[in-house]
């Protein structure tokens, strides 16, 4: 008895003081891996990736990993992981997406079956309006978007100069401007496109597309809008896009640019870190205008993927996107004022909007009544693409405007009624 | 009595120490041939785990390194996509005899062809940069940023050093730290420029089985970190000790621009393992010496927790199973002893045994004590011998012994003095010397009674009875002798006053 007693002691002790085999126990990964994809600039990739750094300590059992990159070729990029089906599960996506891939509400994972996950409470009935497609809530607004124009102050002070109200002071403006070969606006070609449609749409009193995405003008229509294209460029009222970009108007070549409020860290605080004062215009227009021309749109969108294995999990992550306070102060108002109530909440806790994207939104949103709500295909990249490559033609002489406007109209045309343009 | 007990208990004392003593040295001897294979075993399996963790290390650092390897190949391979047509690499914005529309044409060629190729990849800058600063592709705003001068051309062109291959890698441009450039000259006035955040690197520098405090470092040619598992260190300098340790390292080895080589090397407080990645740049892998160490610690901790069980179990067993043995053994042992001492007839002392005791007990006087010796002797006891046998004699003697034990307690040292005749000694302490007298006489009394009840049968066949001398010694008397022969007095005065009787001891007898 004594010695079962004395072996079973030690046996007791042999074994509490062997931490070797507990130590030596792997722990197995028990991760849930889930893609996530976005794009924008260096600041947004920066912000996104330390925001995933938090919400991946908070959820150690949940991995993400990320695709991102610039906007230009980004279409694509997504064209290739939509239509082979190996998209991330958590995707930003532009608002016209959702048009494009998803026309029936099958494209994306239906949100409300996640509402357990995701608080909607946070969005009006209006913004949840934005992402529902065929009674599918496809898509949250992170926040929403314009288009707004800054001018370099100090350039215009410089040359005797007032910002332009109208389009033809713009053109008046390039004309003083081309004395010292520098240029009234410089843009992408998305801003160009879009700058446009609007000056036809006020000029011309009609709208340059349907609400169904089809072409609402005709060739004779595009000749006037690559009339003025033209016109700009020649008289160093538009910097020719191709030599376009942002230095040039950082440093005074470009007097003025015109882009979406989601990117005015880039161009306003830039140029009022070089010392320059920056003046907020506002939009051109064309005398007795029945349309504005100026559209707004959700600035960009979460979604998540219908196919995901891991509905769960990417919806804990859309929701950490949209309404957590940490990622609301990382992403500031970055992608424009945030639609989430909650992400609003945490900014106004940290007197975070005393931005400028906030005060062009806060203008912008006071004239919403001009604004319309932005048609899928006025954003389409390859309708933009053969605009400004037909363009060129016209632009270098290469092409009568008649013969141009023919051929713009009708590769266009051919993308808007959803054929293939012929290469 | 006492003094007989004394002499036994030391005698089983000193063979139970013998005994333990025996034990103490087997559990030492065991304790000291455990201890030496302990320290035996256990640096050998700490020069073992140093060598398996530092193959582990080594393996898996090499297996970074390929990761890594790959990864830049794969940016590298990329790159080279861009010589698929002359237009996309011959083109020059800087020739001055293409025409503005043919440029834009080119360019808007050549940006089809960057994003067709760069499409899949986490690129933070992928394009092209002309001698004139021009740029084609995807140049950064963050890029952009660090020439708010103009140079970049120059300065990325700066960081061309393969002279074979066109190419090279760079990091840390203009204070930069978040992303890590390659470069690839196309043609004389236009380099291709793609660059990752480093962070992306920690997807690559995924090291499954990696030791806690291990830390994973990529460092470019000056010895700036690249890449950190602690985030915190990308950008600075590899520390003093790890790189002077890899200095050592490349004076000891004379292959350092073998790719295939990897290299470790364990400190007093690293162990660290470099491998040299395909643009020369390094993969570091260090964990404290301490850390590695940390689960022979445990083991040897283990195996003197284990060691001390088991001595200490065979101890307790040990001395179990001596206990067990020693009782058998006690009691053989005291069997021998009492042989010796014991009278076998009567189950008394004998003679000289009862001497000694009693001569123990008087060497050792006391105030307060009166010793009381009684001598007995049984009358006409030949006539058993001669009328019933000596046989029954014997048993005779057998019972007196009997009702002697019987009668007195075991304070009473009783001893058979030869023949019939038998002695008695007994203490009292702290009595009055008459109470002494009358309680010997009560109980002298009863011993008279008791013979005669006992052996009525052999008082009718032979007359049979028993005498008795009774000599109550001073608190100071100490000699045997005289004892003795005083109650030897006392007993010839009851024989010759008609036995069957006792008598106390007179001066004057």
């Amino acid at each position: 008895m004594i010695i079962a007693m004395a072996v079973l002691v030690t046996v007791v002790i042999i074994r509490n003081s062997s931490g070797i085999e507990q130590e030596s126990v792997k722990k197995r990964n028990d991760e849930t891996g889930i893609k996530m994809s976005w794009w924008g600039n260096d600041s947004r990739h920066k912000y996104t990736m330390e925001g995933i750094d938090i919400f991946k300590e908070n959820n150690p059992d949940i991995n993400v990993e990320y695709r991102y990159g610039e906007w230009s070729g980004y279409e694509k990029r997504t064209k290739v992981w939509m239509e082979s089906h190996t998209e991330a599960d958590v995707m930003q996506i532009n608002y016209a997406w959702l048009e494009e891939y998803s026309n029936d509400g099958k494209g994306f994972y239906d949100l409300n079956e996640l509402s357990d996950y995701i608080d909607l409470n946070n969005f009006t009935e209006d913004e949840l309006a934005y992402g529902i497609k065929n009674g599918k809530l496809n898509a949250l607004p992170i926040a929403m978007n314009t288009h707004t124009f800054y001018y370099n102050q100090d350039v215009l002070d410089k040359y005797g100069l007032t910002v332009p109200k109208t389009w033809d002071d713009i053109i008046d403006m390039g004309k003083v401007l081309a004395e010292h070969d520098l240029y009234v606006l410089g843009m992408s070609k998305k801003q160009l496109f879009l700058m446009l449609v609007a000056y036809y749409e006020q000029t011309y009193g009609e709208k340059v597309f349907k609400e169904d995405g089809s072409l609402n003008i005709d060739a004779d229509d595009l000749a006037h809008i690559l009339e003025f294209y033209k016109e700009m460029i020649d008289e160093h009222a538009l910097c020719p896009i191709d030599v376009f970009d942002r230095n040039k108007y950082m440093s005074g070549e470009i007097a003025g640019t015109m882009c979406w409020i989601s990117d005015t860290k880039i161009y306003c605080d830039g140029l009022a870190e070089t010392g320059a004062k920056v003046t907020r215009a506002a939009y051109p227009k064309a005398s007795g205008a029945k349309y504005s021309g100026w559209y707004i749109k959700p600035a960009t969108m979460w979604a998540i993927s219908a196919e995901t294995a891991h509905p769960k999990e990417a919806a804990m992550l859309l929701n950490y996107l949209l309404n957590d306070p940490a990622m609301a102060r990382l992403q500031k108002t970055e992608k424009g004022v945030p639609v989430s109530d909650a992400a609003v909440k945490a900014l106004e806790g940290e007197g975070l909007f005393d931005t400028n994207e906030y005060k062009a939104m806060q203008e912008m949103m006071e004239h919403q009544e001009e604004l319309y709500l932005m048609i899928p295909n006025m954003e389409n990249e390859k309708i933009i693409d053969v605009f400004k490559s037909e363009a060129d033609e016209y632009l270098f002489d290469k092409m009568s405007l008649e013969e141009c406007a023919q051929n713009t109209y009708a590769a266009m045309k051919e993308i808007a009624d959803g054929k293939t343009p012929e290469e | 009595m006492d003094k007989k007990k004394v002499g036994r208990d030391n005698s089983g004392e000193r063979f139970r120490l013998f005994q333990i003593e025996i034990l103490a040295v087997l559990s030492a001897l065991i304790l000291i041939v455990t201890a030496f294979l302990d320290y035996v075993i256990l640096k050998r399996s700490g020069a073992a785990m140093r060598e398996n963790v530092s193959e582990l290390i080594a393996a898996n650092g090499r297996q970074l390194e390929l990761n890594i390897n790959s990864y830049f190949q794969r940016m590298e391979t990329v790159s080279t996509l861009m010589f698929s047509d002359e237009d996309y690499y011959l083109y020059d914005e800087t020739d001055s005899t293409i025409e503005e529309y043919d440029k834009v044409k080119s360019e808007e060629n050549i940006k089809n062809r960057i994003v067709d190729i760069g499409l899949m990849e986490n690129y933070s800058d992928f394009g092209i940069i002309y001698s004139d600063d021009h740029k084609v592709g995807w140049i950064s705003h963050g890029t952009q940023d660090l020439f708010p001068d103009g140079g970049m051309y120059e300065v990325f062109s700066g960081y061309i050093v393969n002279d074979m291959k066109n190419d090279g890698w760079c990091f840390g441009i203009n204070g930069n730290t978040d992303r890590m450039y390659y470069i690839k000259r196309l043609n004389p006035n236009a380099i291709l420029v793609s660059s990752i955040y480093t962070r992306e690197l920690s997807s690559v520098f995924i090291y499954p089985e990696q030791l806690d405090d291990m830390r994973i470092r990529m460092i470019d040619d000056s010895g700036k970190i690249v890449f950190s598992s602690v985030s915190d260190e990308i950008g600075q300098m590899l520390s003093e000790k790890i790189a002077n340790e890899l200095k050592r390292m490349d004076l000891d080895d004379n292959n350092k621009e073998d790719h295939n080589i990897s290299t470790s090397i364990i400190t007093d407080e690293y162990l660290i393992n470099v491998n040299v990645c395909s643009n020369n740049w390094r993969v570091i892998c260090s964990v404290p010496t301490r850390k590695i160490l940390s689960e022979n610690e445990a083991l040897k901790s283990f195996t003197i927790r284990v060691s001390g069980c088991l001595a200490a179990l065979f101890m307790f067993v040990g001395l179990f199973i001596v206990i067990r043995l020693s009782r058998p053994m006690d009691g053989m042992v005291s069997s021998l002893q009492e042989r010796a001492a014991i009278d076998k007839l009567s189950g008394v002392m004998n003679k000289a045994t009862f001497q000694e005791a009693v001569e123990a007990r008087l060497t050792n006087p006391a105030d307060n004590r009166y010793c009381v010796f009684v001598m007995l002797d049984m009358d006409n006891f030949k006539q058993v011998n001669d009328k019933l046998g000596h046989s029954y004699g014997d048993q005779v003697i057998i019972r007196v012994g009997r009702l002697l034990r019987r009668l007195y307690d075991t304070q009473t040292m009783i001893g058979r003095m030869g023949g019939d005749e038998f002695a008695l000694y007994t203490e009292c302490i702290d009595i009055p010397r008459e109470e002494v007298v009358e309680a010997v006489t009560s109980q002298m009394d009863k011993v008279m009674e008791a013979f005669t009840e006992e052996f009525e049968v052999e008082r009718v066949q032979c007359n049979v009875s028993i005498s008795a001398g009774v000599y109550i010694a001073e608190p100071y008397d100490n000699d045997y002798s005289e004892v003795f022969n005083n109650a030897d007095k006392a007993l010839y005065e009851s024989k010759h006053s008609g036995k069957s009787r006792y008598t106390f001891y007179k001066a004057d007898m």
